[in-house]
């Protein structure tokens, strides 16, 4: 299977006053064709940013990332190629559209600025597109805002396609929607990836959603991925502390927890990072080893990977409902509100 | 505290309906209660008027809204007729908002002590030092870390779940009866929500508050709420106890809400999500009949007639439907 974005080792400081900010710090990861990786993680722990040095909007301070097998600088042609490589679809669909500009119009854009097709060539290829995408001819002449939440993001979700690149980047495309038009979109995308065979990289804060339309999923925390693996396999072996923690926070109640607690405090700074592991500050089963020294991303088998010095022994811990854990384990089955 | 009578729920809201501009009707026949002890959920999607619920119970409407009909009784006096400088003693004593976005909720040029003693020296007869000591304790009762030394801290330099718990501590700093949260978890992580929710569970069932809480998630209102009124367009569309509404639904709305949240795995399973069709009506443009029935699977020709009538059932249910999903009984 191809690739159609690698990246590695990834980067991404920024200057402050007070240090560099570690926004993105050493990430190796990769999208198949056709393929849904899902990344997950909590505000500011660098999947924005990731995204964004994706598609190309912010520049990473090392590593690489090879857009179908080519590695691009920043010139005019070296952007118009990655544009048709990779597209983006932006949380806030009112933000990200031109309110001066008919929808129809939005749509052309990319063709345009390609200089692909004459006028009329343009418009069949426009409404095209918008039919795929659930939208009709009338919704063309509106403007973004006579449209509601949901067709506004279908429209992104056209001008995105119109390109037909490899690779789709959703920034938390589903999270301002209503959850009944949330449903219609998340169909959308899985119905277009379906006839188009376009990859996505699903970026979401909510493990459900990205758990629902993923292949594989990346957990991020603090600028690293802690863990990486079929969507399957992270999902049920939790094998990482941060990813159980995750799973337990959910608020559904057919979601299944174990006995960890709730996470104390918040993601800490990433001007100022942990020592060692940069989940042990909020981990319950932080140990000395863990402020010492970095974990890498291990292979556990089943094509999981997971940055975690003792991942093999929260694992078992789960599957045998051992108890041979740290103190600060709850003991109660629904710990995560039962216990105060 | 006095109640007029002990026997009437905390907080009654009936027939309450808002309008807007030349009587364009934004809710109608709005009605539920809180009692004291008990957490209500009211859930539904934008723009179907729980959040305009919750300041209507407040007297904090926007001045070109107004109210066109129905009461709403707190300790069993209306608030509706009352005159402003009554309803401003009222708030923060006996009843409090927590709203959704904590930046915007606290006031950026002040400390969050000074927050907190503000609410307290307005309604209490206390000194500065007085003050400040209960405002630390309460800083602490909503667990925020050294409080001491966060007291005289600026708004940003906390974290979001650690503001939202600075607003809940000026929520509560009265010992208000009746506490409103306006999707107090929508803008946190998920890992801090599950904290903030733990923590209004406590400080409810410690204070015996009536809890009015305002989510369009209904997995968060199955784990806080003890009743659940689910509304739609402007209006109460099923109402019951939460586990009863949510593993029976009745409404089709409330049907489709649950069967749109994404469970299992495409990848694996296959299943598509059940989107419900179409959007939210805009208020000028709700149907004569049930507001739901464009959109409705179990739409027939009488739902355009007139808007269903509210019927109670299995005691303590109730629904507004002519063609309700699921079994009868």
């Amino acid at each position: 299977m191809s690739r159609v974005v690698e990246i590695t080792d990834l980067k991404v400081y920024h200057r402050t006053p007070h240090g560099p900010l570690r926004a993105v710090d050493g990430v190796t990861l990769h999208v198949d064709s056709g393929e849904t990786l899902g990344l997950v993680g909590e505000s500011g722990c660098g999947k924005s940013t990731l995204a964004r040095c994706i598609v190309g909007i912010n520049r990473p301070s090392q590593g690489t990332i090879a857009l179908g097998g080519q590695g691009l600088g920043s010139g005019r042609a070296d952007r118009l190629s990655r544009a048709r490589a990779v597209q983006m679809v932006f949380q806030d669909p009112s933000g990200s559209l031109n309110p001066r500009l008919r929808v129809g119009r939005i749509i052309a854009e990319p063709l345009i600025v390609h200089r692909l097709g004459s006028t009329a060539q343009r418009q069949v290829r426009v409404e095209d597109i918008a039919a795929q995408v659930g939208l009709t001819s009338h919704h063309l002449d509106r403007f973004p805002h006579e449209l509601s939440g949901g067709q506004r993001q279908r429209v992104s979700i056209a001008r995105a396609l119109a390109l037909e690149p490899g690779l789709l980047v959703c920034d938390e495309a589903v999270s301002a929607l209503d959850v009944s038009v949330q449903a219609q979109v998340l169909n959308l995308l899985l119905d277009v990836q379906d006839r188009l065979k376009v990859a996505l990289l699903f970026i979401s804060h909510d493990l459900s959603v990205v758990r629902y339309v993923a292949h594989r999923i990346a957990v991020m925390y603090l600028g690293r991925i802690v863990e990486v693996g079929p969507a399957d396999a992270v999902w049920k072996r939790r094998a990482h502390p941060y990813t159980r923690a995750l799973t337990n926070a959910i608020p559904d109640e057919q979601v299944r927890r174990d006995n960890i607690e709730l996470l104390e405090g918040d993601v800490p700074s990433p001007i100022n990072p942990p020592s060692g592991c940069p989940f042990r500050t909020r981990c319950p089963f932080a140990r000395a080893r863990c402020a010492e020294e970095v974990p890498q991303l291990r292979d556990r088998g089943g094509g999981l990977s997971v940055a975690c010095h003792f991942a093999e022994e929260i694992e078992q811990g789960r599957t045998a409902e051992a108890t041979d854990w740290p103190a600060a384990v709850g003991a109660s089955p629904n710990a995560s509100l039962t216990s105060a | 505290m006095i109640g007029l009578a002990t026997d009437a729920p905390l907080l009654k809201v009936s027939d309450l309906a808002i309008e807007y501009g030349k009587g364009v009707s934004l809710m109608e026949q709005v009605g539920f209660s809180v009692q004291r002890g008990e957490t209500v959920g009211l859930v539904g999607e934008s723009g179907c008027g729980k959040s305009l619920t919750a300041l209507a119970v407040m007297g904090l409407m926007a001045q070109n809204l107004r109210i066109s009909q129905g009461e709403i009784e707190l300790d069993g006096v209306d608030l509706v007729q009352m005159p402003d400088v009554d309803l401003r003693k009222l708030r923060g004593e006996r009843m409090a908002m927590v709203f959704q976005e904590p930046m915007t909720a606290l006031n950026p040029v002040m400390t969050v002590g000074a927050q907190v003693v503000e609410v307290l020296r307005e309604h209490r007869r206390m000194t500065r030092a007085e003050a400040a000591r209960r405002a630390v304790e309460l800083l602490e009762l909503v667990r925020i870390p050294d409080a001491a030394a966060r007291f005289s801290d600026y708004p940003h330099r906390l974290s979001g779940g650690m503001r939202q718990r600075v607003v809940i501590a000026i929520a509560i700093a009265c010992n208000p009866a009746l506490l409103i949260a306006d999707e107090p978890t929508t803008a946190l992580d998920v890992t801090v929500q599950a904290q903030i929710l733990q923590l209004l569970k406590r400080l409810q069932r410690d204070a015996n508050l009536g809890l009015l809480f305002i989510t369009h998630d209904l997995g968060v209102v199955r784990q806080i709420a003890d009743r659940i009124v689910v509304m739609y367009a402007g209006s109460v569309v099923e109402e019951g106890p939460v586990d009863a509404v949510l593993d029976n639904p009745r409404h089709p709305y409330t049907t489709g809400l649950l069967a749109a949240r994404p469970h299992g795995s495409f990848i694996e399973g296959g299943h598509r999500l059940a989107d419900i069709k179409g959007t939210v009506p805009a208020p000028h443009a709700r149907p004569t009949g049930c507001p739901f029935e464009p959109r409705c699977v179990n739409a027939q020709p009488d739902c355009r007639q007139s808007p269903p009538p509210r019927t109670a059932f299995s005691g303590d249910r109730a629904l507004r439907c002519y063609h309700p999903s699921g079994s009868l009984n």
